[in-house]
């Protein structure tokens, strides 16, 4: 018994047109993939530029002039403010305060601030919780040892020294001396990216300055090769304690 | 004759590749999109908590100084606190789309403690000379001036005057040292005269209140010679006319409340006339003729009294105070408390020095 085949041409067809069909696919299937590698690219620069203005924004905004200073290597030095508290009572050498804020108070890493006062820092001894009063909700009322009592009704300002450097391309972060941590994935170009404090006259306020008034970054994306660089992110934080034009 | 092929099953994974690669595209777009939109409702949250804060602080009134320290009230959508005497915390919170923002500004007013405190005598300065004829007296420290009945006074003027000084009797004429005091006249107070060494020190302005800064202030801004007096618009008090500096001698005319701070960024002259206040003089100050003038005078330069001149308050200088002829000077808590706390450039709320926004979680 004898079985018909395909004959060589019509095989030929067949391959021609699966190839044609086959190109078209993989070429429609590359395009997809590196447009969609593009855009997972773009969201993530993104994201860190959005990373570096909301955290760079949020922590600058609550630090007045003396709370700030360029550090070694372009680093950003600053009291990081976790928390406030309102004095409302006092039990012997103890504060009784109403806190509230980002974390718990950690006597190994913070101290506080009187607002409003000239005086520098107060060494936070000791925390614990305390009983309910002073209109304090679940949890807020503590028992603080400072090293200098203050008076009732004072408002603390609870912060630990930290520091944030555009270093490897990514915003860090880290506490007193330890190593920093990136905030973002590491989207960063580091020679186009600094941290400065400028003057009143948008001139840079030096490395210690008490005149300082703004924080300013300039947060530049790398490049993808063959690609031209792209616009640098700039953000401008005005200190607590900025007044602008000399406005009373 | 029926033949399978596998061309519909490749063309139907290649769709299946094709959507699965568009949906993740469209999901990571879609939840940037997110992030983006709460980011934004975050911001205008803020905005809002620091606006409704503000509002707040602008609403300063009067009763907020009777607060104790740790006490609150709301004003408006905001929270005023005090915290310390001259010291207040405006807090508010508020929300977009599930965001939640609470913001607080530090609040600065001027306590009459810390103005008070520059008024030690009837007349304090770098040297102080009183002719014959002439009288510097603080012997009624706490009394009003000529013309203003105790109601006009603010109450507990003889514990504050404990408090700022120690003491309620002051002395009639101040100075750094012996030297620089020469009376010929009379001075009156307990004691009649004193040395006080930090009176060589420079005069940095009224108490947190620096003298650029009370110029930005100024009620009224003067220069050369004037001659005071009130000035009435129909029944009302026409404080920006020239010259009107309220009126201290009619306790019932309408330019009695008008205590305005007047500020001469030079030398000043005042000729004649009634006025009440707080006079600031970054030069020399001469007052002559029949001038009467109800409040505190601080001057940077050298202040010159001279005919039937009066003042009920005092005067402190940097330079030299000169009191001749008539001239006269009654120390006056009475004044000084009501024109340095009703003044309307500084009966106001201040951005303190150094922070201002703070913290609040």
């Amino acid at each position: 018994m004898t079985r018909p085949g395909f004959s060589l041409l019509e095989t030929m067809i067949a391959l021609v047109i699966a190839a044609v069909a086959c190109g078209i696919v993989a070429v429609l299937l590359t395009a997809e993939l590196r447009l969609t590698a593009l855009r997972a690219d773009r969201l993530a620069r993104a994201e860190a530029l959005r990373v570096a203005m909301v955290v760079l924004g949020g922590e600058l905004r609550n630090d007045a002039a003396g709370d700030v200073r360029l550090g070694a290597g372009g680093a950003l030095e600053l009291r990081a403010f976790r928390g406030s508290a309102l004095v409302c009572g006092a039990v012997g050498s103890e504060t009784l305060v109403r806190y509230d804020g980002l974390r718990q108070p950690d006597p190994s890493k913070d101290s506080v601030l009187v607002a409003g006062s000239a005086d520098g820092p107060i060494a936070l001894e000791w925390t614990a919780p305390a009983a309910g009063g002073c209109g304090a909700g679940e949890g807020e009322l503590l028992r603080w040892r400072l090293a200098t009592q203050p008076r009732l009704g004072a408002l603390l300002l609870l912060f630990e020294r930290g520091s944030y450097v555009l270093q490897d391309s990514a915003l860090r972060y880290g506490r007193g001396g330890a190593g920093r941590q990136p905030l973002m994935a590491p989207w960063l170009d580091d020679g186009g990216s600094t941290l400065r404090l400028l003057d009143a006259t948008g001139a840079d306020a030096g490395a210690d300055p008490d005149d300082a008034t703004v924080a300013a970054a300039v947060v530049a994306p790398r490049p993808r090769p063959g690609e031209p660089a792209p616009a640098p992110l700039r953000v401008r934080v005005p200190l607590s304690g900025a007044v602008p034009g000399g406005a009373p | 004759m029926n033949r399978a092929g596998i061309v519909l099953v490749l063309a139907l994974v290649a769709l299946l590749a094709l959507a699965l690669a568009g949906t993740a595209a469209v999901y990571a777009a879609g939840h940037a999109s997110l992030v983006a939109t709460a980011r934004v409702n975050a911001l205008r949250a803020r905005l809002a908590a620091e606006a409704a804060a503000r509002a707040g602080a602008a609403r300063w009134n009067d009763s907020l100084r009777a607060l104790a320290p740790g006490q609150s009230v709301a004003v408006g959508d905001a929270r005023i606190r005090r915290l310390s005497p001259g010291l207040f915390l405006a807090t508010a919170e508020a929300r977009d789309h599930g965001a939640v923002a609470r913001a607080g500004f530090l609040v600065r007013v001027l306590e009459l403690r810390e103005s008070l405190v520059l008024f030690p005598a009837a007349v304090a300065g770098a040297s102080v000379r009183i002719g014959a004829g002439a009288t510097a007296d603080a012997g009624a420290a706490a009394a009003a001036p000529p013309g203003w009945d105790d109601t006009r006074c603010p109450p507990g003027l003889a514990d504050t005057l404990a408090a700022v000084f120690g003491a309620v009797g002051l002395p009639g004429a101040e100075a750094p040292s012996a030297l620089a005091l020469d009376v010929a006249g009379r001075a009156d107070g307990e004691p009649p005269t004193a040395v006080a060494p930090a009176l060589a020190d420079t005069l940095p302005g009224l108490g947190p209140l620096s003298w650029g800064r009370l110029a930005s202030l100024a009620d009224r801004v003067e220069g050369g010679s004037v001659r005071i007096g009130p000035v009435l618009d129909g029944v009302a008090c026409a404080t920006g006319a020239a010259g009107n500096w309220g009126d201290p001698t009619h306790p019932a005319a309408p330019c009695a409340d008008h205590f305005p701070l007047v500020v001469a960024p030079g030398d000043l002259q005042l000729l004649g006339g009634a006025g009440q206040g707080v006079l600031v003089v970054e030069g020399d100050l001469v007052v002559s003729g029949d001038t009467r003038f109800d409040g505190a005078v601080l001057a940077a330069g050298d202040v010159i009294l001279r005919d039937s001149a009066t003042v009920h308050g005092a005067v402190r200088s940097a330079g030299t105070i000169t009191l001749d002829d008539e001239a006269e000077v009654d120390y006056s808590a009475c004044a000084l408390a009501r024109v340095l706390l009703e003044a309307p450039a500084l009966d106001r709320p201040f951005r303190p020095r150094g922070r201002w926004r703070v913290p609040v979680f």
